[in-house]
């Protein structure tokens, strides 16, 4: 199958690894052109197509295009209704855009701000207290997804086979074991929500797209500049 | 249409705007049973259906319990299969979500962002005040480039992305897009307008305020505050804006709320006083309020009964209020709402207690005796009690001193006084 069209994003950002996890899943393939962070998104040629300048970016063969990287996973996933990533009727998509939210909101963005406090360190102003507000705003939403997993038979969120909420879920779980997450939460405490993470990364089919997890021994520490 | 279900959740929400919207153009209902948050989410039988206790949620028929703002509102959009409201195509449903999660995640995030900062519910740092706010700049500016060819943002016709933009701009107008910024995105505003107008959504949104100045951290120190009383008042209310028209905008034939006529204040024809509000005003914020020399002081020697009169205010809905940030911004709205009045009335009102049992209270100091023609220009001021103070009663007294003083304390519940916050009202 031709490529169904060109994503502008890095490998290494989460939500560009959701799209093409999503691709991946349901038999399709997109073009990565390379891409430089800064350089490529700062262009006439880019900004014309995308003003926010903003990625992931995607544009399909007929010139239709689209950013937020939920919005493209989505998209995605709708091209290939076989493969079950957005559910099966209205009420599993309802819900598999349920977690899919829940994963972004309350997992995602405050361990993604840690990291980018900690560790990438492009968050003016940082600081301590910010810190915790965003560890406990994390621990609150893990220990209920923690809760909801162990109850899941499938493991799954949504249904017995993968849908893109696995798929979301196990990138926000992802930069949870970079940050909020040593070894003792992921091996006692979120137990299930990283054999989660496990099965879904394990996919043969979009092993390759997660890489390594690179998760931390310990919690990150705030660290004074 | 039989309704769908129950929806659980607060008026106050953003989300639960978006979701209310949908529904009235889906025309789709649903049950709202009486909720009181922090205890109705707390019981057993809630969270059997929605274990995280996250409002919104919605209980269907069909036994789907769903939360997240957002997931509710396409649910609810994708139930009558031709409301269209999800885009006719794969393609136009793709940017109907393109759009939604930029709005969210460009432009909403920053506004309860800096909201979050400058209301003491997350620690105040202006280098993230700065970043959200040219976060937020660069959403907009991406926001006018779209809007400037288009009337709805997918397709010819509503869709959800219509409604979650113009929900996020609806609240960012009341703000952080304040006039300045405002006169910049002609757009935006054309948009939020023909939204929030459309028929079957007027009910739900009602109109926008819309700031003058974008809020600002205030230091809690009083001594901060000397600028305020001086400021310019009535005339120019944020209820007069009005968005500069793009010339060749053909469909801005009105603006954004309508001119209302100037009648002369019944209050400016009361006998003149030898009161002057903005010179108290002035003592307040230059003195300490106890002690000799202090405010009270001043106060005492200067007061004309006649012309002026004290009351006590009380928010009638105590039991909804949760968060202490939240409260706080109860009364910076209904203050805000009282802008026309600034010229009659000075207030000092806080917060008492703490999250999920906590007062609204404080004290009114207004022109003539009567309080229903100073504070009836704030379209919720029924949503507060009125009693007149005698300042000959010692029981009056200490209560009017400690509102003035934010030292007041109601039935062992005290006045808040955070480190980083801007929580405790006047103007």
């Amino acid at each position: 199958m031709a490529p169904i069209g060109k994503l502008y994003g890095h490998p290494r950002q989460p939500q560009t690894k959701v799209i093409l996890s999503a691709a991946a899943i349901s038999g399709l393939e997109i073009d990565l052109p390379s891409f430089e962070f800064g350089v490529t998104n700062k262009s006439p040629e880019f900004t014309q197509k995308f003003p926010l300048a903003k990625i992931p970016a995607f544009e399909d063969n007929e010139g239709f295009k689209l950013i937020e990287g939920t919005a493209i996973a989505r998209y995605v996933s709708s091209l290939v209704p076989d493969a079950g990533l957005l559910g099966r009727d209205a009420k599993e998509t309802a819900q598999v855009d349920q977690w899919v939210h829940f994963a972004e909101t309350e997992i995602y963005l405050p361990v993604s701000n840690i990291y980018a406090g900690v560790v990438a360190k492009y968050l003016p102003g940082f600081n301590e207290e910010q810190h915790k507000h965003y560890k406990e705003r994390a621990e609150r939403s893990l220990k209920f997804l923690e809760d909801y997993l162990a109850s899941r038979p499938s493991g799954l969120l949504v249904n017995d086979s993968l849908t893109l909420a696995d798929i979301v879920l196990a990138m926000a779980v992802q930069r949870a074991g970079q940050t909020v997450c040593g070894v003792k939460e992921r091996e006692q405490v979120y137990l299930h929500v990283y054999a989660h993470f496990a099965k879904v990364t394990n996919d043969e089919r979009i092993k390759q797209v997660f890489g390594e997890p690179g998760f931390v021994d310990e919690p990150l520490a705030f660290k004074a500049e | 249409m039989a309704p769908i279900g129950k929806l659980y959740s607060v008026p106050s929400m953003n989300q639960t705007t978006i979701i209310k919207a949908t529904a009235a153009a889906a025309g789709v209902e649903f049950e709202e049973p009486e909720y009181k948050h922090y205890e109705d989410n707390k019981k057993p039988d809630f969270l059997a259906k929605f274990p995280h206790g996250k409002i919104p949620a919605l209980e269907c028929a069909n036994g789907l319990n769903l939360t997240e703002g957002a997931a509710i509102a396409r649910y609810i959009a994708s139930i009558p299969p031709n409301s269209g409201l999800l885009g006719g195509t794969l393609e136009d449903a793709a940017l109907v979500d393109q759009y939604v999660h930029f709005a969210e995640s460009e432009i909403h995030l920053c506004t309860e962002f800096i909201y979050l900062m400058l209301n003491g519910y997350m620690p105040y740092n202006k280098a993230i005040h700065t970043t959200m706010t040219e976060r937020q700049i660069r959403g907009f500016n991406s926001l006018e480039t779209i809007l400037l060819t288009r009337t709805y943002l997918v397709g010819e016709r509503l869709t959800l992305a219509d409604i979650t933009v113009a929900s996020v701009i609806f609240l960012a107008v009341s703000y952080t897009l304040d006039a300045p910024l405002r006169a910049k995105y002609p757009n935006i505003l054309r948009h939020l307008d023909l939204i929030i107008n459309q028929p079957k959504l007027k009910g739900v949104f009602g109109q926008p305020t819309f700031v003058e100045k974008a809020a600002q951290y205030t230091p809690p120190a009083k001594e901060k505050k000397e600028k305020e009383p001086k400021q310019p008042a009535p005339a120019q209310a944020p209820k007069k804006e009005k968005p500069k028209k793009a010339e060749e905008d053909e469909e801005e034939e009105e603006s954004l709320v309508p001119e209302e006529p100037k009648a002369k204040n019944p209050l400016d024809l009361l006998p003149k006083s030898t009161f002057n509000l903005e010179d108290w005003k002035r003592a307040y914020s230059n003195k300490d309020t106890r002690g000799p020399g202090g405010s009270l002081e001043w106060f005492y020697e200067n007061f004309d009964r006649e012309g002026f009169s004290v009351y006590r205010v009380d928010f009638k809905y105590n039991e909804e209020l949760t968060l202490v940030f939240m409260s706080s911004n109860q009364i910076g709205g209904f203050f805000n709402r009282l802008e026309a009045s600034r010229k009659y009335l000075f207030g000092s009102i806080g917060v008492l207690g703490e999250a999920n049992n906590s007062i609204i209270a404080g004290a009114l100091i207004l022109r003539g005796q009567d309080v229903k023609p100073v504070v009836e220009v704030a379209p919720d001021y029924e949503s507060y009690i009125y009693r007149k103070l005698d300042l000959e009663n010692a029981e009056d007294k200490a209560f009017f001193e400690g509102a003035l003083a934010w030292d007041l304390e109601i039935d062992g519940k005290k006045w808040q006084d955070g480190k980083n916050v801007s929580w405790r009202f006047f103007f």
